[in-house]
């Protein structure tokens, strides 16, 4: 008699480790809100490194990308010690080590599903095994070496990964902010940066469709770095040392290259359970058993089973009632998704005052008054404010009538802001005494911009938007650099978020002038 | 050969050309957009017009593909060689070795009790704060934007 065969369903179902992989992407981007309005999530939850990677600029996101703020600690090294990443890293790496990778990561769930399209699959071999070094390579140069030398270098923070390689950040920030209308203005800001990252993240997408988790297997440096813990985690695959015979079944059946079960390239995705013929490999937590092989579970009492169901059930409720809760925090109570976001303590005085009056002796200030209306759009006179600069001078947007206007909003902690601001230097002095400009440090402060400033000899105005009021006014959302450039009436000529340079100013310029 | 493997090798073939038309697609709109930009530096390299041109130029490949996708998880259609444990030495040699060392629940110990204390020490000295910042900040160069 012919076995029966299983049904569509029955051999297609998720597994409890796919459906624990979806709960986990939709627990890391739970202000699923944030793909409706365009904006990312700034409220108290990124305080929180998530375990897996996941991009911290998807408009969902709701913690840090562990990964990013690894790169941004070792890039803050010449003025603070990254203690807290070190610390997220440690305690991830001990409790889960590499679990992480098999069961929380949203993008290894990316993979595993673009390794379900079904082609030819590129199978593993000592080719492969020995790409599987090449991570830790990735981890050396791109996620330490890079961010350092830069930082005591140059003094410029630059995370090498995420902006070289990072095909979550592509895909997660990038497309996921680019595909919404709302951001229609950051197309003006693309550029050859974005078609090298393009073309990558297409590449490892391709690479992921014929072998499984590649990017995972051969490029990780996060999972490189949990794989360092692998052999001290606390929850993961385990062999019973007593029960194996050594018979490499485990290893042969495994889809990533480990040479060993539980060795720094094993997942603990538990598929090598199946393959023990003994009965040698569970999950545990400790000394716990999660998950245990059937023929154990074979001799246990006859109320066993529904026991395990009935705790499977429990636990099931408590995590959805978890995401659930998630989900309504994130995108209907937490007061940062109504415009509260959290503010820096100001570190340095800098009054604002709106609608200063003009009490301006500029010349023939008459001659450029504007009946624009007010607003942050082009051809919109923008409205008047009042810095404090850090040279203790005050500049009054309403002084700079009968001069063109460049405002560049800026920060420390941000890479092209810095890497441009030589070219608005250049500009103001070629064009000093026709042009006003001043830039404003966004109020998130995480270097002394003073300090960070002593040695650099810039000729222009700096000041700190110290409750955003300025940046409202522009319209910026906190997204930098941005650039605002007015023409000799006050209006707007040019308002767009994204990197300048010299040859760009100088055509605003020209076009402000006209 | 077998129409199951003729399958596989289709949806390779759509694959591959759906990956190169869409790097294909993104080189030359930035060769084409950086030319423009060199004559006006006001100009755009990308704008959603483009962008939304060259995508449905793409679309026929990408729906084709996606029909042949179903099909195929309809069928149940994989690749069978693919599945099947790995043969050879090299994978099984050091099977049966242990991985874990003989003090483990002291280093598990020592590193919770290290990570606690630099997660105290992080909040103290304004490296947490340093995250969040950095989170909430779209820093468009690193996400690849530009």
């Amino acid at each position: 008699m012919d076995k029966p065969k299983a049904s569509w369903w029955q051999a297609h179902r998720p597994t409890t480790r796919r459906l624990i992989q979806l709960y986990s992407a939709l627990l890391h981007n739970a202000c699923v809100k944030g793909f409706i309005t365009g904006e990312i999530y700034k409220g108290s939850g990124k305080y929180l490194c998530a375990p897996g990677l996941n991009c911290y600029s998807c408009p969902a996101a709701v913690g840090a990308c562990p990964l990013g703020a690894i790169q941004n600690a070792l890039a803050s090294a010449d003025h603070r010690a990254g203690w807290y990443v070190l610390g997220i890293v440690l305690l991830y790496g001990v409790i889960l080590g590499r679990t992480i990778c098999g069961w929380l990561c949203p993008f290894g769930l990316v993979q595993e599903l673009l390794d379900k399209i079904p082609t030819p699959k590129l199978r593993k071999s000592r080719l492969t095994r020995a790409l599987s070094w090449l991570k830790y390579l990735l981890l050396a140069v791109f996620v330490a070496a890079v961010p350092l030398w830069y930082a005591l270098k140059e003094g410029i923070p630059l995370p090498g990964f995420c902006k070289y390689i990072c095909p979550a950040g592509t895909l997660e920030g990038a497309v996921g902010l680019l595909a919404n209308p709302a951001n229609e203005g950051m197309f003006g800001m693309l550029g050859a940066l974005f078609t090298r990252k393009f073309v990558i993240m297409t590449a490892i997408g391709l690479a992921c469709v014929f072998c499984y988790r590649a990017f995972c297997r051969f490029l990780c440096p996060l999972g490189a770095i949990y794989g360092l813990f692998n052999r001290f985690n606390i929850v993961g695959v385990k062999v019973d040392d007593g029960r194996c015979n050594r018979c490499g079944a485990c290893v042969r059946a495994c889809g990533m290259d480990v040479r060993r079960v539980g060795d720094h390239e094993c997942i603990h995705c538990g598929k090598c359970m199946a393959s023990c013929s003994r009965g040698a490999i569970s999950v545990k937590a400790g000394s716990v058993t999660l998950k245990a092989p059937d023929m154990l579970c074979a001799g246990d009492s006859a109320g066993a089973p529904a026991r395990r169901r009935r705790t499977g059930r429990v636990l099931w409720a408590a995590a959805l009632a978890l995401l659930g809760l998630a989900l309504v925090w994130f995108n209907a109570l937490d007061p940062a998704g109504k415009g509260g976001a959290p503010r820096a303590p100001v570190e340095a005085e800098a009054p604002i005052e709106t609608e200063t009056p003009a009490e301006t002796d500029a010349p023939a200030a008459e001659d450029f008054q504007s009946d624009a209306p007010v607003g942050h759009e082009a051809g919109q006179r923008l409205e008047d404010f009042t810095l404090t600069c850090f040279d203790g001078t005050e500049f009054h947007l309403a002084d700079a009538r009968g001069k063109v206007t460049f405002i560049n909003f800026w920060a420390t902690h941000c890479t092209p802001c810095i890497q441009e601001l030589p070219y608005f230097d250049a500009l103001y002095r070629a064009h000093e005494g026709d042009i006003a400009m001043i830039a404003v440090h966004s109020s998130l402060v995480t270097k002394d911009p003073v300090e960070f400033l002593a040695d650099k000899g810039f000729s222009f105005p700096f000041a700190l938007d110290s409750d955003d009021a300025v940046t409202a006014l522009a319209g910026g959302t906190g997204t930098l650099p941005q650039t605002v450039v007015l023409n000799r009436r006050g209006e707007v000529v040019y308002n767009k978020i994204g990197s300048v340079t010299a040859e760009l100013l100088e055509a605003l310029y020209d076009e402000a002038s006209r | 050969m077998n129409k199951n493997k003729a399958y596989l090798i289709l949806q390779a073939v759509v694959c591959v050309a759906l990956a190169a038309l869409l790097a294909v697609s993104a080189v030359s709109i930035c060769r084409e957009g950086m030319a423009r930009r060199a004559l006006d530096p006001l100009e755009s390299i990308y704008t959603p017009q483009i962008v939304a041109r060259r995508l449905a130029a793409i679309a026929p490949l990408f729906f084709a593909g996606l029909g042949l996708l179903i099909a195929g998880l309809a069928l149940g259609i994989r690749d069978e060689g693919g599945e099947k444990p790995v043969r050879g030495a090299y994978f099984a040699r050091a099977a049966g070795q242990p991985v874990r060392p003989k003090n483990k629940r002291a280093i598990q110990a020592v590193i919770l009790a290290l990570a606690a204390a630099l997660i105290v020490a992080g909040v103290l000295n304004g490296s947490a704060r340093d995250v969040l910042y950095k989170a909430i900040t779209i820093c468009t160069e690193c996400v690849g934007l530009g």
